[in-house]
């Protein structure tokens, strides 16, 4: 269904070509819509021993609370026959406006349980005030993880 | 899919104890919600009902505070008997910090049909923006009831 949706878009996008993609304002505070895909998942046999695998995707809710602020969170939500869960990463001060470039220690944590501070590189390319890309890179039990997220804004506090 | 990410960030999590017990009551506004279908019996009345055990659901839950009426969560459904948005309509919610919550909930459909549904439910609060609930529904049509357990995620995104 996304998908035949997307391809349909992304042919629109194809057809008007690179003009529009000047197109860089700041995300506004609130809360988006994300949707991520695992673009690259490295070295095989140490991501295989975390279960992570490059194609893998999932949606969650980012919320950001403006350039240099602090308090921006990626919630992850789990429902499957054998788990229902929360994944929380809480990053570090956001970039300053209009900077993309993003790194730090970011806290990850399930309920139930502490949280684990690591390492992390992000990039973020704006579209508008509503919506952008995040590109995410951490890495876990040896595993180099780079995350692609599509951010659509649903709301505010 | 999403399990795999749960496992590889998350894994980081399992490192640590679980020492530390988090828990938050979730604030007023709208939430993402996933849910699974994790049983609905007895499966040969469900099954007429064209309810299956496994199903995952995606949806909005609307939470009015603690102690409040106007809880609404709606998720759209695929079945053998179609396709559209379902709203299940709750009494008052339950007061601070107090997690089990029960009573009668309204189901309505786009064909406009609605039905009282008996429910339990327990939270499991996570922080001020997120939740588990576990919701166990009696759905009874022409004298046949089938009860189904969901386990819902909530996940905050906006008010």
């Amino acid at each position: 269904m996304n998908m035949k949706l997307s391809s349909a878009a992304a042919c629109i996008i194809g057809l008007i070509g690179p003009s529009m993609a000047q197109a860089a304002t700041q995300p506004v505070l609130g809360y988006y819509f994300a949707t991520g895909y695992v673009s690259s998942a490295t070295p095989t046999a140490a991501c295989s021993a975390v279960g992570v695998t490059a194609g893998d995707d999932y949606n969650g809710i980012f919320y950001y609370p403006g350039a240099g602020h602090t308090g921006g969170v990626l919630r992850q939500a789990t429902a499957t026959a054998t788990k229902t869960a929360i994944t929380e990463l809480k990053f570090p001060t956001t970039p300053a406006a209009g900077t993309t470039a993003w790194s730090g220690t970011l806290q990850a944590g399930t309920e139930g349980s502490t949280f684990v501070a690591t390492p992390f590189t992000a990039s973020f390319t704006f579209l508008d005030a509503a919506s952008a890309d995040l590109s995410l890179t951490v890495t876990v039990g040896g595993c180099s993880e780079v995350w692609d997220f599509a951010l659509m804004r649903t709301g505010h506090d | 899919m999403r399990a795999f990410f749960l496992s590889g960030l998350a894994g980081l999590a399992l490192y640590a104890s679980n020492a530390t017990a988090l828990a938050g009551q979730i604030t007023t506004g709208y939430y993402y919600g996933t849910g699974y279908l994790a049983s609905a019996t007895p499966s040969s009345v469900c099954s007429t009902f064209g309810i299956t055990p496994g199903t995952t659901t995606t949806g909005v839950f609307y939470y009015p505070g603690a102690g409040k009426t106007g809880a609404t969560l709606r998720s759209n459904y695929s079945t053998s008997k179609g396709t559209g948005v379902e709203a299940e309509i709750f009494p008052a919610t339950p007061a601070l910090n107090v997690t089990a919550w029960s009573g009668t909930l309204e189901e309505g459909f786009e064909t406009g049909s609605q039905k009282a549904v008996p429910f339990t439910a327990q939270f499991t609060f996570f922080d001020s923006d997120s939740a588990l609930v576990s919701v166990v529904a009696s759905l009874t049509s022409f004298g046949f009831t089938c009860k189904t357990t969901e386990n819902i995620v909530l996940l905050k995104m906006g008010v």
